[in-house]
């Protein structure tokens, strides 16, 4: 490995979440140069954190040229400048394409490269993730409530690397200077006081906690704690924030007087930062200021909460939450179902550092606390058991297998009720692989023994598309498995057809390989019993872990 | 759809490809026995009358001749006329399936070494549908492990394309003792004894000798069972590609990679280039430099999963998709050899030579990228003129075909002298840069 | 230790199994040893000297001295001077190979003087058969030295060493052989064999088999007609085959004994340019027809010694003696079911048609046997219980069954005029090879030409009656014995007693006169002839029905046409394939 090259045409934040594949990779390929393309609106980020070279894509200027029909020769001038400098120095060794979208697979399709990975787009100008992780990525997309990865995790899935990791950014002493500046300038003792930021807006107003919320908290914190809340946000948010800052007594409204040097600076300042799901949040997260994330409406917070050890995340206890894509909530009751006093509670524990006493928050609010897992993955621990997130760390140990590990990997469904629904799917799901794969092995093994006639061929063939209706079936009916099964259609996507007994090996090895967990696991002696977690501590015993 | 083979292989055919609707047979070597042995032809034309009967009457509506010998070719020439006839032999020249099959027959017949289509590929232009097969990088064989079998063919047809016992031995002996695989040994009669040899210094109880004792079909399942496939350029080696095995081939003498290296995904070979390479199958061999060159500590590491370059004139390929096409890049990148230059342009041309081939066939773009990912190029940049593709002829091909070959090769040389003369002033700064350092 | 022990002991270290054979053996009979002045011990075999009785030395280097090279290979290790000589002539030369034929003599002759320093320079080819010497050996003929007296001592030896070495070395055409049959006779199956080993041998082979007519010929005979209703039967006949050879164009006819050929139809072969070659698998001096055929043939095999003087004499260009033998993969060792080894198995049976001698010897016999075979009517009644399934014809299978499932094979050569064994018998017949190559045990009674066609130790004999009582119950109860004894005489057979080596060295004598395969185009008719299609023949019609045609004609036709048809087709496809024959040497 020489020569790296990551594209990632995202925002801000999804800029930052990727220094932890850049540390990764450095410890990995000490001697590789690591290079970056990304979206030049974001050229102040990039400054700031750790590449050999950054290149800017235009994206805005694309963007312009191809709405006006006349002017799409600029746009094309513009891809050929890019894809030319970067094919400048040869091809890289490693292209990874972070983001998931056909512009950017098509995008580093110009860029010359031995090996692949991330979203990719074949011949047929179609959609293919190259390898397991960005297929589990795409797949995921089908349910999300079932993902219990971290986007960061993915990406270092990807590229077969492992946290544990930190985001990461350089922040100046010009930066601090400013950031104390600018406290004085409001008013504010930068030394003695104590600062706790406040994101009070976010890109979607489906993902705000309540202005009413966040305006109580300010006023507990302040008359509690005696703290400063800082307002951030940009200039478009200034009304808001100054609404809220009109009701917390020394509330200071930063929104629009902040680039990210001082955004930066002031969050690191800060004793924490409460906030919706935001880019401030990423910021927050790379300077080592604990993050309070009131995660309502569309906000997986999973894929793309604050990533690293001690953020506490809150989120209300709701069949619909999170809301899946694209819904526009009238009723918005997550937003109610977490007060503000929950909120304080957590961010008191988030500013001490210290784990406190597992909050309670009765039947109507989760919240959660980051670790890593004995992965380095990131791992959020709900700070009271409950069985949905039981389900999640089944998926997890589940996906581990199918991502990383070989099929005889003994199944963790035992952390699944025996008598749960749940648990009745999966063994369908598990025997329909079976049954699938045994069709595959015969149609290829028999094939081989002796010779079957076209017609015994199709009948074969007519069995298997049956179980494969059962397939869609099952992730139909049962939402949590559709990840599972749409993740295997797409891998199978990925095999090549170019002999079809080879095609039926791989795939039935697939299958195989999926059902095993599931299968192993009905052999444990006890299906109550759950995985061997470091965090899953007194509520289920550990048992001896599998050959 | 049916297949046409020769009968030794038709049992084979319906085992491998259960789909097809029919799998004729002629008796190829009852009729060749009849004119070695100079025996009356009579029987031989009566047997061969009956056996194209039942072609003709089939009166298909395409038949595809993948063959490039005047034999296939009269073969289908007579049932032709109830079937049109694409490919060799066929009774219209002009078609594309016979300038495509000729244009590759010319490539083959200047210098094997120009030719970087791969068989299956070449046979792939005939299918229909446009896009085939594709795949991504993420089908990785898993390394071998106590549990795992690892398939062995020893011997080939032809002794330049046989890799010595006692190679063969040291690695597995290897792999045995370091993996604790179980070995199975294939092959036919003739080559049991030196299976046997093979044999001698493993553990009995992880050996399975299967030579001579497979029947075709038997071969198939029993290699369908294996993890790994350790081979020279057999039909071991493509019958376990077809089933997906994964393998580990050993190309050198006669046998070149990029004609008939095992098509699929996982698999790694060994080719052995020197000077003399690809030499032909009947021309006498002093001494086997390219078989010998091939160490077995290092066929053993890659069995293992272990990264390992060989030394030269040794190479390790990879298979890898490029567009809807097989190629084999070095691992790792190496510098690019006169005629892997000429050879992927001519990869690439061919697309634009015939217009009426276009899609079925790589493009230029598709050999340029391959090119520059795969091949170190920049000592070209100055070594060569800019027209330097212009003395290259193809004997053969029709005038203004080979027109349009100059032409387009030497437009795939500019693009890609761009390239390299930008990566080329960039080796320098890079070299600066060391000498800074130093 | 003796000199025996001495020169073994010298030869074992390099030969282990050359010395192990001729310890085993013992000294052939004829043998006397003399003494010459000098005391040097030289012998004389079957009445010749082996070496000068004056001065062998010097006679050997006077041999020698005529060599300017070391031959390829020494026939006769005779007492050995003329190899002493040899090396003493070329002192660099790299090992000599010495064939001695009769591991009896070099046993006699180590019995006599010191070999060792000679043998320790020299590879000896011990008892070999003339098959296996040749099989592996590289000289041609025109590189051995043959020790003088062994040529007439071994001529059957060096004989049959030439032929398979003509054969082994001949042009590669196969021949187009027609092989005539009796119409029906102890000579039908020897013809099949024949038949069956040529077109093994790749040649193409066509049987004229007359077996369809034996019914016709049995009414001939029977209706008091007389003899010459069958004459005219036999000239009828005698047609057929000349036809059948027209049809066929063969390069060589192989006639057996027995087979209704007449000589003008003989000669009317031989004008049309093809060659006879003539088995006479019967006793010349009961049968006399030979005395008219032999003068006609090409070359007239027999399977007596004896018969080659009197032949000659009757004006037969070249007589050569042909012993029988055993088909391989016909007769052979079965694993044979239950219910075969209760039909055919016994003690002690017998396979074969009821002569005077054998009804008498059996009657007399006085052991439990069973009678298989045909012309056993009127036997006596002692016999007639012994006979199985009321004396009907066994087939060749059927035998080769019984062979396998009995204990003991009795196998009593036939005579007319004996009333047992005959004493003076000397041709082998079929049955004893025929067992043999099944590893089944026999009893045979002495012939005089058994000696050089099998070692003492693969057969079993018997004298007389007496023997043969003794033998039987000896042999009945040490079964090590008969397996050993069936063990060794299969060896034997395979070795050098089977019809493919018979077929080789007949034709390797034919080729050695300058047989050569004639090939000359078909006419359009002679390929209607062999076409089974309509569709072909009709075809064929279009091409004048004379004259040579090869296929190359036909094609040429076809190319002329601008748009050929169907069966034009398949010819194009077929040529392609005759091409694609004569290019050899790939291996992809």
């Amino acid at each position: 490995m020489q020569r790296i090259l990551l594209v990632n045409l995202m925002r801000m934040g999804d800029i930052l979440q990727s220094t932890p594949v850049v540390a990764g990779l450095r410890r990995a390929y000490p001697e590789a140069e690591i290079h970056l393309a990304f979206n030049e609106a974001f050229a102040e980020t990039v400054s700031r954190i750790d590449v050999d070279e950054a290149h800017p894509l235009p994206m805005g200027r694309l963007r312009d040229a191809l709405a006006s029909p006349e002017r799409f020769l600029d746009a094309f001038g513009e891809l050929e400048r890019f894809g030319r400098r970067l094919n400048e120095k040869g091809p890289y060794d490693l292209l990874f394409n972070q983001t998931p979208s056909p512009a950017a697979a098509a995008l580093s399709d110009l860029v010359e490269a031995r090996v692949r990975r991330g979203m990719r787009l074949d011949e047929a100008r179609s959609f293919v993730p190259a390898d397991p992780y960005s297929a589990y990525l795409v797949a995921m997309m089908s349910n999300r409530r079932a993902n219990p990865f971290h986007l960061v995790d993915i990406w270092l899935g990807t590229l077969g690397l492992r946290g544990p990791d930190s985001l990461r950014m350089k922040v100046t002493d010009q930066d601090m200077e400013r950031a104390v500046d600018l406290l004085r300038a409001s008013g504010a003792d930068p030394e003695r006081e104590l600062f706790v930021g406040f994101q009070v807006s976010a890109s979607q107003k489906e993902k705000c906690w309540s202005e009413e919320g966040f305006a109580r908290l300010g006023r507990q914190l302040e008359r509690n704690l005696g703290a400063r809340i800082l307002l951030f946000g940009v200039s478009e948010e200034r009304h808001l924030c100054r609404r809220i800052a009109s009701a917390v007594p020394g509330a200071v409204s930063l929104a629009g007087r902040t680039g990210l040097g001082e955004l930066a600076g002031l969050l690191r300042r800060a004793a924490v930062l409460v906030t919706n799901d935001t880019g401030t949040q990423h910021v927050a997260a790379a300077v080592g200021t604990p993050v309070v994330v009131v995660s309502v409406g569309p906000v997986f917070f999973r894929e793309t909460g604050p990533y690293g050890e001690g953020h506490r995340v809150l989120q209300a206890r709701l069949p619909c939450a999170p809301c899946s894509f694209h819904v526009s909530c009238s009723n918005p009751v997550c937003k109610d179902r977490i007060r503000p006093d929950h909120v304080y509670t957590v961010a008191v524990w988030a500013m001490r550092r210290a784990q406190g006493p597992q909050p309670d928050f009765g039947p109507e609010v989760r919240s959660y606390r980051s670790g890593f897992d004995e992965r380095g993955r990131l791992h959020y621990e709900p700070d009271v058991p409950d069985p949905d997130d039981e389900i999640l760390r089944f998926h997890k140990e589940l996906w581990t297998v199918l991502l990383e590990e070989s099929g005889t990997h003994p199944g963790p469904l035992g952390l699944l009720p025996a008598d749960s629904k749940a648990r009745r799917r999966w063994d369908r799901l598990a025997s329909v692989l079976e049954r699938a794969s045994h069709l595959m092995d015969r149609m290829r093994t028999e094939s081989v023994r002796r010779p079957l006639d076209a017609q015994e061929w199709k009948r074969l063939g007519d069995e298997l598309r049956q179980e494969e209706e059962e397939l869609r079936g099952l992730a139909r009916e049962a939402e949590e498995l559709s990840p599972f099964v749409h993740y295997l259609f797409i891998r199978r996507e990925c095999f090549p057809t170019a002999s079809p007994l080879a095609f039926l090996r791989m795939t039935s090895d697939l299958y195989r390989a999926a059902a095993a967990p599931i299968v192993s696991a009905r052999t444990r002696p006890s299906p109550e019993k759950g995985g061997d977690f470091p965090w899953s501590d007194r509520n289920c015993a550990t048992p001896s872990p599998g050959p | 759809m049916s297949v046409l083979v020769d009968r030794r292989l038709g049992e084979l055919a319906a085992h491998l490809a259960p789909w097809l609707d029919g799998v004729f047979t002629i008796d190829i070597q009852a009729h060749l026995e009849t004119f070695r042995n100079s025996l009356s032809w009579v029987a031989s034309w009566e047997r061969l009358e009956t056996e194209l009967r039942s072609l003709r009457q089939a009166r298909f509506d395409r038949v595809v001749n993948l063959n490039f010998g005047p034999l296939a070719a009269a073969v289908v020439k007579t049932f032709g006329d109830t079937s049109p006839v694409e490919g060799f032999g066929s009774l219209d020249a002009e078609s594309p399936a016979a300038e495509w099959n000729n244009f590759i027959r010319l490539l083959l017949q200047t210098d094997r070494r120009l030719c970087r289509f791969h068989l299956v590929d070449i046979f792939r232009f005939h299918s229909a549908r446009k896009a085939a097969s594709r795949w991504s990088d993420g089908v990785v064989p898993s390394p071998l492990t106590s549990r795992s079998t690892l398939g062995v063919q020893v011997g080939t047809r032809c002794a330049k394309r046989t890799w010595a016992e006692t190679r063969f031995a040291e690695v597995l002996r290897t792999v045995q003792s370091e993996l604790g695989v179980r070995v199975v040994l294939f092959g036919d009669q003739r080559e049991a004894l030196s299976a046997r040899r093979v044999a001698r210094g493993l553990k009995a109880e992880l050996v399975t000798d299967l030579v001579g004792k497979t029947s075709l079909p038997d071969l198939a399942e029993a290699l369908s069972g294996c993890d790994r496939i350790l081979s020279a350029d057999t039909g071991t080696l493509h019958m376990a590609a077809w089933l997906g095995v994964p393998s580990v081939a050993l190309f050198f003498g006669p046998a070149r990679v990029f004609e008939t290296g095992p098509y699929g995904s996982g698999h790694f070979v060994l080719q052995s280039e020197p000077e003399c390479a690809p030499c032909s199958e009947s021309s006498p061999c002093g001494r086997p430099v390219c078989s010998e060159a091939i160490p077995p500590t290092g066929v053993a590491r890659l069995l293992a999963g272990s990264p390992w370059t060989p030394p030269p004139p040794v190479v390790l390929y990879e298979p890898t998709q490029v567009g809807h096409w097989l190629q084999y890049r070095p691992i790792p990148r190496r510098k690019a050899k006169v005629w892997d230059v000429l050879g992927l342009l001519c990869w690439g041309a061919a697309g634009e030579i015939f217009p009426s081939t276009q899609g079925r066939v790589p493009s230029m773009r598709h050999a340029l990228d391959f090119l520059c990912a795969n091949y170190d190029l920049r000592p070209w940049a100055d070594s060569v003129q800019d027209n330097w593709t212009d003395g290259f002829r193809l004997p053969g091909l029709p005038p203004d075909r080979q027109a349009a070959l100059t032409a387009i090769l030497r437009r795939g040389w500019r693009e890609l002298l761009e390239r390299i003369r930008n990566h080329d002033h960039a080796g320098e700064e890079s070299l600066r840069a060391a000498g800074a350092a130093a | 230790m003796t000199m025996l022990e001495k020169n073994l002991s010298a030869l074992r270290e390099r030969q282990p199994e050359a010395a192990a054979r001729v310890e085993r053996s013992c000294t052939p009979e004829g043998l006397e040893r003399a003494e010459t002045p000098q005391g040097l011990p030289v012998h004389r075999l079957r009445g010749r000297l082996l070496h000068s009785q004056r001065d062998p030395q010097r006679e050997a280097r006077k041999q020698i001295a005529r060599l300017d090279r070391p031959p390829g290979l020494v026939v006769g290790f005779g007492d050995g001077f003329h190899i002493e000589a040899l090396l003493e002539r070329f002192p660099g030369a790299e090992e000599i190979t010495v064939a001695e034929p009769e591991a009896g003599l070099l046993r006699a002759v180590f019995e006599t003087r010191d070999l060792s320093r000679l043998l320790s320079r020299i590879r000896l080819a011990v008892g070999q058969a003339p098959a296996s010497l040749v099989r592996d050996l590289t000289p041609a003929p025109a590189d051995w030295y043959v020790h003088p007296p062994v040529e007439q001592i071994q001529r059957r030896y060096l004989e049959a060493a030439r032929a398979l070495w003509a054969y082994r070395s001949r042009p590669p055409d196969p021949l187009r052989i027609l092989v005539v049959g009796p119409v029906y006779g102890g000579s039908y199956p020897v013809a099949c064999y024949a038949k069956e080993a040529l077109s093994r041998l790749g040649h193409e082979v066509a049987f004229a088999d007359l077996t369809s007519f034996e019914q016709g010929y049995h009414e001939l005979e029977g209706c008091g007609g007389g003899r010459d209703l069958l004459v005219s039967f036999e000239e009828l006949l005698s047609r057929f085959i000349e036809k059948k050879a027209e049809a066929f164009r063969p390069d060589l006819a192989f006639i057996l004994a027995q087979a209704p050929i007449r000589e003008e139809s003989l000669k009317r072969l031989k004008e049309k340019g093809i060659r006879l070659a003539y088995w006479f698998v019967e006793d010349y001096r009961r049968m006399r027809y030979w005395e008219r055929i032999a003068p006609l043939t090409d070359v007239f095999f027999t399977i007596q010694r004896e018969a080659e003087g009197p032949m000659r004499a009757a004006g037969a260009r070249c007589v050569r003696y042909l012993p029988l033998a055993a088909l391989e993969g016909f007769h052979e060792p079965l694993p044979l079911t239950e219910e075969e080894r209760k039909r055919y198995g016994a003690d002690l049976s017998f396979v074969g048609a009821g002569y005077p001698n054998r009804r008498n010897f059996f009657a007399r016999l006085s052991r439990d046997l069973r009678i298989w075979g045909n012309e056993w009517e009127g036997a006596a009644p002692a016999l007639a219980e012994m006979i199985q399934d009321q004396g009907r014809r066994v087939s060749a299978e059927e035998s080769v069954r019984i062979f396998n499932a009995s204990r003991i094979n009795l196998n009593l050569h036939s005579s007319t005029c004996h009333d047992g064994v005959d004493p003076h018998g000397d041709f082998v017949n079929p049955r004893t090879f025929e067992i043999a190559g099944c590893r089944a045990f026999q009893l045979v009674d002495r012939r005089s030409l058994l000696g050089e066609l099998f070692e003492p130790d693969e057969l079993a004999l018997f004298q007389d009656l007496e023997d043969a009582r003794d033998k039987i119950d000896h042999f009945l109860s040490h079964e090590q014995e008969r397996l050993a004894y069936a063990r060794r005489g299969f060896e034997r057979v395979r070795q050098e007693h089977t019809y493919d080596l018979r077929m080789r060295e007949m034709l390797g004598v034919l080729y050695e006169q300058g047989l050569r395969s004639r090939r000359r185009g078909k006419s359009a008719r002679d390929w209607a002839q062999e076409a089974r299609s309509p569709e072909l023949r009709q075809y064929l019609e279009r091409f004048p029905a004379d004259g040579p045609l090869e296929l190359e004609d036909i094609v040429g036709e076809i190319r002329k046409k601008n748009n050929p048809g169907w069966e034009d087709r398949v010819f194009l496809a077929l040529m392609a394939f005759k091409e694609e024959s004569t290019c050899r040497g790939s291996c992809s």
